[in-house]
């Protein structure tokens, strides 16, 4: 299994995405979205083991530019907080921006030592925060609880 | 008792000796009084004694004139008589008819009669039973017996009462006088036994005052001491000035210091305006010293919670103190400052110190700023070492490339904690002032395959060329290996951090006498005047383009505080935009420092 960074080369990549998109049509899917390669690489393994559909970036303006190719929005967005260029809050803010993405989940990992600010959250719409270090059971529950089962009937 | 002892002691005050006199006046009268009195008690009971005496001789001369005056023997009546008149010692006898003729008497000139008629006359003058007494002459009728007992004195008690009357009044009167004299010679005795006291060394003189319910004296003594306080105060005042300067000298030296001070004094009135203050007071409310003097204060404070706090120091009294932190200027960029005021110990207006704590402030918000930045650094790799052991404990079955791929990210991500907290622990031991260097060999060519191994991965990141010029041939050197790594990787890493995708930052590497590294980038660059204090402890530059960086503010000083500790020292050079070169050195023979 391929782990596929957002790094964008656009023609080819989105004719890529719409036909795996096409495939995928009953399938859920996670944008996954951190820094840390060793993290994204970790967690996209496992929901994929799980059924999952998952989409990685490395920061908060690659998750954008991926948002923007596809033809429906991910299922839930896990996203690290403190990141170059485009950071968690900032992702956030703007997917709640964009009419297609409004309503979709947003599951914010934060290494802050404290929590984010009541009005952070407001202004977000985030409402799953998974503090660092965090464990991938942990997640998956949180997951599950949020979209449901990887392969519901669709 | 020691008033009386006072009283009839010897006084130099003419009023005192009155006193005296009249004291002495008064008991002599007493005395006279009671004579008088034991005098006519002693009278009394000397006519009692008479009266009895007459009373039994005329009871023991009856039978005997009851014979005569039968058998009308006038002799034998007379002889009676006198026998009875020397047996009571008395004055005086008589025997008288109820006509008043005397038919016997002591004193024979006296008598008038020359015989006893054979017929008594009956008696005109009624006996009173104490001097005279009727004596019955069987068949005859009555005749009179007159007693005079000796000693009988004529008593006018009308005198008597006079003179005992005078004299209580005069008692009384001298009384009233001598408690009238003795009050207005209190104050004159208490004025004494003050002075006593003060010639004993009482020098509380506010002690000796006396009330000024004594009248006249007492006032005029209580103005003399208060004149003594303040001569004597004024003395003191004197003795101390006369010590140390001139007055005028004193204060314009005072004057001096107050205003070279790099604190703000302020001194205001009881509706805070400005009566005073120093030139450093003057800077911070962006005022002239002589312009402020007489307008308000509040009208020189920007900031409006600081205003309203301080508002309260207005006829404030007491020792509460308002301590108010007021920013000037917008946003964090603008100046603080901390106003501390407390009005004065008289009341009627306060004083005032103001600190420039901006500095502080920066220092804490970076303090703030390293303290997030160091949780986040901890977190992430134990986020990693947690997820790939969770990974390796759920799936002991899986491929050995999957688990060593697993356990070499463990490695790697362990390591990583591992130095954040060396890097933190150098951090606190500089903070401390207790950094030490653990001196061994280190192998320069190692050191710098570490390096380009470390940064590679950063650099290609950021697409950033990196590149080390290293001599053909390195020495080994003599030094803390772990302290060199960490000046060397905040150095490498700051440039590469702050130089934009795309640049270059080159390392070149010295090493003959001395050990030089330069580290250049194309980066952005330093501002001169933020140049010398990037060294500085939770320092960072002010520049927009770095703000949204993170960093600790940290490295730097690091970086120079470990140099230093091995002789050598961190330089920088820079032009705004175009980059910047850090110069680190370290001499190779120079004794090291084993300083903390």
């Amino acid at each position: 299994m391929t782990i596929r960074t957002g790094s964008v080369k656009p023609e080819g990549k989105r004719a890529d995405l719409r036909k795996r998109h096409a495939a995928i049509m009953s399938t859920k899917t996670l944008l996954i979205v951190d820094d840390e390669a060793c993290i994204t690489f970790m967690l996209a393994s496992r929901f994929r083991e799980l059924g999952y559909e998952v989409i990685t970036a490395g920061n908060g303006e690659e998750a954008m530019q991926i948002v923007r190719t596809l033809s429906d929005a991910p299922t839930a967005v896990i996203s690290d907080f403190q990141m170059p260029r485009k950071d968690g809050l900032q992702l956030a803010r703007e997917l709640r921006a964009d009419p297609r993405t409004s309503s979709t989940p947003v599951i914010m990992l934060t290494a802050r030592g404290h929590r984010l600010s009541p009005r952070e959250l407001q202004e977000t719409g985030i409402q799953h925060v998974m503090p660092k270090p965090f464990s991938a059971r942990e997640l998956q529950s949180m997951i599950l609880e949020v979209c449901g089962p990887a392969r519901e009937a669709a | 008792m020691r008033r009386l002892i006072r009283q009839f002691l010897p006084r130099h005050t003419s009023l005192v000796s009155g006193v005296l006199v009249m004291n002495t006046t008064i008991v002599a009268f007493a005395m006279a009084a009671l004579w008088f009195v034991v005098g006519r008690v002693r009278q009394d009971e000397a006519v009692l004694a008479g009266d009895r005496v007459a009373a039994i001789v005329a009871e023991i001369v009856r039978p005997d004139l009851e014979k005569a005056f039968a058998e009308r023997d006038l002799a034998g009546a007379r002889l009676s008589i006198a026998k009875a008149a020397h047996a009571g010692a008395l004055a005086g006898c008589r025997v008288s008819l109820g006509d008043g003729a005397v038919v016997a008497d002591l004193d024979a000139s006296a008598v008038t009669a020359r015989a006893i008629p054979a017929e008594l006359p009956p008696l005109t003058i009624e006996p009173d039973s104490r001097h005279s007494f009727a004596v019955d002459i069987p068949g005859k009728g009555k005749v009179l017996l007159t007693v005079e007992p000796s000693g009988s004195i004529a008593r006018s008690e009308w005198l008597e009462y006079g003179f005992g009357g005078v004299c209580l009044a005069v008692i009384a009167l001298l009384g009233v006088v001598s408690v009238r004299a003795q009050k207005r010679a209190m104050p004159v005795t208490m004025v004494q036994s003050a002075l006593g006291s003060i010639s004993g060394g009482e020098t509380e003189l506010a002690a000796l005052e006396l009330s000024d319910s004594y009248g006249g004296i007492a006032g005029a003594w209580n103005g003399l001491l208060r004149e003594l306080a303040t001569h004597r105060a004024r003395q003191r005042f004197d003795s101390v000035l006369t010590r140390r300067a001139e007055p005028g000298e004193r204060d314009e030296a005072a004057g001096k210091m107050v205003d070279s001070l790099w604190h703000g004094v302020v001194a205001v009135d009881e509706e805070l305006r400005i009566r005073y203050c120093n030139g450093a007071a003057a800077v911070f409310l962006s005022g002239t010293r002589d312009g402020l003097i007489g307008t308000p204060l509040l009208d020189r404070i920007e900031d409006a919670a600081a205003r309203e706090k301080l508002a309260k120091l207005a006829g404030a009294k007491g020792r509460g103190k308002i301590v108010v932190e007021s920013r000037a200027g917008e946003g964090d960029g603008g100046a603080v400052l901390r106003i501390s005021g407390r009005p004065t110990a008289a009341g009627g207006g306060a004083m005032l110190l103001i600190e420039d704590v901006t500095q502080q402030r920066v220092a804490d918000r970076s303090r703030n700023a390293f303290v997030e930045q160091a949780t986040h650094e901890l977190r992430t790799p134990l986020t990693n070492v947690r997820l790939y052991v969770e990974a390796l404990v759920e799936k002991p079955d899986a491929d050995i490339g999957t688990r060593s791929q697993h356990l070499n990210i463990i490695n790697q991500e362990v390591r990583r904690l591992e130095r954040i907290v060396g890097d933190m622990l150098s951090v606190s031991e500089i903070e401390a002032g207790t950094l030490k260097l653990a001196i061994h060999d280190v192998r320069l060519p190692a050191l710098f395959s570490d390096m380009e191994a470390e940064f590679a991965a950063p650099a290609r990141a950021k697409n950033i060329t990196l590149r080390f010029d290293l001599p053909p041939k390195l020495p080994t050197i003599v030094g803390d290996r772990d302290k060199l790594v960490l000046a060397l990787t905040n150095v490498i890493g700051n440039a590469i951090k702050y130089t934009p995708e795309g640049g270059s930052v080159k390392v070149g590497v010295k090493a003959d006498d001395s050990l030089v590294i330069d580290v250049a980038d194309s980066g952005i660059g330093i501002a001169a005047e933020d140049a010398d204090r990037i060294f500085d402890r939770f320092y960072r530059a002010k520049d927009p383009r770095v703000e949204k960086i993170v960093g600790t503010g940290l490295g730097l000083a690091l970086a120079r505080e470990v140099m230093r500790l091995h002789g050598g020292d961190v330089t920088v050079q820079s032009v705004p935009d175009r980059g910047s070169t850090f110069s680190i050195r370290m001499p190779l023979k120079a004794p090291l420092s084993m300083a903390a």
